[in-house]
């Protein structure tokens, strides 16, 4: 059985290493990055079979970052991770999902959430996708 | 100067009339005149011719040459000459042009008449009374007048000439009797035109050479026989009015001529005084005239200047009325003197007063009323002993019941001897600036309630994301160790506790972020009371002793929300109702309405307590976030910010009284699904 290997994209190390700490022990392999430029990156070299990406980031946050990486890569599957609105007063989790996450997760979550929402993931096929049925989404949300 | 100039013309004609008319006197005068010379040139002349006669006769009768010896004859004459005072004397000439006899002691004898004129004319057959022109005496330096007629022999042969003379003094005295004026003329000449005496021309240029028809012209003589005429005397240039008669039987004429400038001079004079006097009244009409207009020029000018100024009074009081009406401010005016106090209309706008009311001081404290009668009386004493008072506010009651918030202001008027002569003072009616004032006040304190709302909320997001990453490793990381560790293990019951704390502070965070949160919910159509009922186990597990629940739930209450924070606002309401009726016994009742006698339709949502309630400054503040009564550590301050934010957010309002009997309420309004309109809210990325 082929490990699956699982990016993290956040700027916040606290969470970074205790999601590591959490999937590797279920037996994924963990890449990391800081921002959602180096995430991007990080999946053209890594190649990973699914990303876990905050949304509130500096240099590159993670609704552009997610909105990129489905174009990029329409089968990665996603799940957006979010602390709350810094400077803003939207619902992110809910636009991540517009935008391409196929889960979401509200911080502080338990080990059960992330191993249940990456397993899904994996587990299930990955949806068609299409330019335009994205737009659609987009635009209806 | 119309009148001037017709007076000026009517003056004009009436001289041209009197000039006429001192014509027309004058050749009456000279007609007159010529008449009485006519006359008494006749009755002299016959007179003479009389003496003549009879003289003649007596010579007649002495017929033979003897008899007419000069001493008889001298006799004769001198008995003759004496009948008559202006005869100078008498002379008889005989056949052969000697003198015979004569009366006058100088004539000469040997005087040779035959050259003369009436001598041969009586030779020749002539026996008429011949008038001979006026002649230097032979023995005289005076002018005689030779009047002469032929004295016959009983045959009647030519027996000579008798000779009459006349002093020229004689007809000189008579012709100034005339009243001619000095450049008159009067004279007498004989038919064939040949001048006898006459005046002015002096004695020198009487001569034969001088003929009537040299005076005036022979066609100015053929024209006038007998009357009046008017012609220049070529002697000397004098225009004259010349009334000329034929004396009958005499083959004699008589002339009298008046000078046309002598006789104009008295017209001329009146003229001329007419003319200064009227140059005079003239001038002064002019001068009246000119005087007059200036006044009147004046008149117009003051009039017109009146007439201006009252429009300018009259635009200016419309002005300041206007300005009253727009400013709702009367003005006033009292005289602390006499008490009389005026004010302008909008005063009795304000007071609501007639317009048959007559202001007083009295009148006036009686309308503001016994609150305010002190401080307007405190008023008018400052402003009475010379000092500006501060601005009074009060209020007024109309007649017909309305209040109104009036201002005044007033200030003295001091006279040169430092004295109050007058108190002036304005009042306006502030009402609707107060009320404007008021609801301003309040927006700027939701808008800084707002504001304030606004920056805990964003403060709080940002909080409630750091924590949210604290939190993280807490509840991640502890829920892997006690994976590890036995059941019923202490290690793993102190993790246990750390897991519980870890969660309610994310539940807290939660509820920061929820109340933080202003984006449009998921909204669906709710209904209210299904919500309760959902919730009301769960409610009525968490009650603490004592403390009861009671529910009111109309159908109906449908509005559109996101359900879970309907579900949040009323478990927040509740719980904050047990919390305020503490230890209890106590009543909790949620009540759930529609309303939609208004427009729109509200949903109510009531949840009230029979706590001991809030004072003013609690209820002024219980929506702010952290505000709590309760004891550190037992209160967020959030539950009810969060309440508020959740309404807010769905258009709905909150509101929060003490009930009557104790306790407190919170009334919810949301609007009625069928009314509701959701409005997109801006989702910032940033």
């Amino acid at each position: 059985m082929t490990t699956k290997k699982i990016l993290l994209i956040d700027d916040e190390k606290l969470v970074r290493v205790t999601l590591t700490r959490i999937l590797v022990r279920a037996g994924y392999t963990i890449v990391e990055a800081a921002n959602g430029e180096e995430g991007i990156a990080e999946v053209a070299r890594s190649h990973p079979d699914l990303v876990i990406c905050d949304i509130l980031m500096p240099t590159k946050e993670g609704i552009e970052t997610i909105r990129d990486l489905r174009r990029s890569h329409p089968d990665l599957p996603i799940v957006a991770i979010s602390g709350g609105g810094r400077l803003g007063s939207c619902d992110f989790l809910r636009h991540a999902e517009q935008f391409g996450a196929r889960a979401t997760l509200r911080k502080p979550f338990s080990p059960e959430e992330v191993l249940g929402a990456v397993g899904r993931l994996l587990d299930e096929p990955a949806p068609a996708f299409s330019e335009e049925a994205f737009a659609e989404k987009v635009s209806a949300g | 100067m119309a009148i001037f100039g017709l007076l000026s013309f009517m003056l004009l004609f009436q001289m041209r009339q009197d000039r006429m008319a001192a014509l027309t006197t004058a050749t009456a005068t000279a007609d007159r005149l010529a008449r009485v010379l006519e006359a008494h040139t006749r009755e002299t002349v016959s007179s003479v011719g009389a003496v003549l006669s009879t003289t003649a006769l007596h010579l007649g009768m002495m017929n033979d040459a003897a008899a007419l010896q000069p001493e008889r004859v001298l006799a004769v004459l001198s008995a003759n000459v004496r009948s008559l005072p202006y005869l100078k004397a008498l002379t008889f000439i005989g056949a052969d042009a000697l003198v015979v006899a004569s009366t006058h002691s100088k004539v000469a004898d040997k005087i040779d008449a035959s050259s003369r004129d009436y001598f041969q004319k009586h030779a020749a057959g002539e026996r008429g009374t011949l008038i001979g022109i006026a002649t230097p005496s032979l023995v005289t330096p005076h002018l005689i007048v030779p009047i002469t007629q032929r004295v016959e022999t009983a045959g009647g042969d030519f027996a000579g000439v008798l000779v009459a003379v006349i002093d020229f003094r004689y007809f000189e005295a008579f012709f100034k009797t005339l009243s001619v004026g000095e450049r008159g003329l009067v004279a007498l000449y004989s038919g064939d035109n040949a001048m006898i005496p006459e005046t002015p021309f002096n004695e020198a240029r009487i001569d034969a050479a001088v003929r009537t028809d040299r005076l005036f012209g022979a066609d100015a003589l053929a024209s006038a026989v007998e009357g009046t005429f008017r012609a220049e005397t070529p002697l000397d240039g004098v225009d004259r009015i010349v009334g000329i008669r034929e004396v009958d039987g005499l083959f004699l004429g008589v002339m009298v001529g008046l000078s046309v400038d002598e006789v104009l001079a008295g017209w001329r004079d009146g003229t001329r005084s007419h003319a200064i006097v009227w140059l005079a009244a003239g001038c002064g009409v002019v001068g009246l005239t000119i005087l007059l207009l200036g006044q009147m020029h004046r008149r117009d000018r003051v009039t017109e200047a009146l007439r201006a100024a009252g429009e300018r009074l009259c635009r200016n009081e419309q002005h300041l009325t206007r300005a009253q009406n727009v400013s709702r401010m009367g003005s006033w005016e009292l005289d602390p003197v006499s008490g009389q106090l005026i004010w302008s209309p909008m005063m009795y706008r304000i007071f609501g007063q007639p317009k048959s009311f007559r202001p007083t001081i009295g009148g006036l404290f009686d309308i503001v009323g016994p609150k305010a009668r002190d401080g307007l009386q405190s008023l008018l004493d400052r402003a009475i002993s010379g000092v500006v008072p501060s601005a009074l506010e009060f209020d007024v009651t109309r007649p017909d019941g309305e209040t109104r918030r009036c201002r005044c202001k007033c200030e003295p008027v001091i006279s040169t001897g430092n004295k109050t002569v007058a108190i002036v003072g304005t009042l306006q009616d502030v009402t609707e600036q107060r009320r404007a004032e008021a609801e301003r006040l309040d927006l700027e304190r939701q808008l800084q309630q707002a504001l304030k709302m606004e920056a805990l909320g964003t403060l709080a997001g940002g909080i409630a994301h750091d924590l949210n990453n604290a939190l993280v490793p807490v509840l991640g990381l502890t829920e892997c160790v006690m994976e590890n560790l036995p059941a019923g293990g202490a290690e793993r019951a102190d993790l246990e506790l750390v897991i519980d704390g870890a969660t309610r502070a994310r539940d807290l965070v939660r509820q920061i972020l929820a109340f933080s949160r202003k984006e449009a919910p998921e909204r669906e159509p709710v209904d209210i009371a299904k919500v309760v009922d959902m919730g009301w186990e769960l409610l009525l597990r968490a009650l603490p002793f004592g403390v009861r629940m009671e529910r009111r739930c109309a159908a109906g209450a449908l509005v559109l929300a996101d359900h879970s924070q309907i579900d949040q606002v009323i478990v927040n309401l509740v719980t904050n109702a047990v919390q305020a009726i503490g230890d209890g016994p106590g009543t909790v009742t949620v009540s759930v309405t529609a309303q939609r006698d208004t427009a729109p339709g509200k949903a109510r949502l009531t949840v009230e307590d029979t706590g001991p309630g809030m004072d003013e400054t609690t209820r002024s503040r219980v929506f702010e976030p952290f505000f709590t009564t309760k004891p550190v550590g037992e209160g967020t301050g959030l539950g009810l910010a969060v309440v508020h934010g959740i309404v807010t957010s769905h258009g709905g309002s909150i509101e929060c009284r003490n009930r009557p009997g104790g306790g407190t309420v919170f009334d919810v309004f949301l609007p009625l699904f069928e009314t509701a309109v959701a409005e997109p809210i801006p989702c910032d990325f940033i």
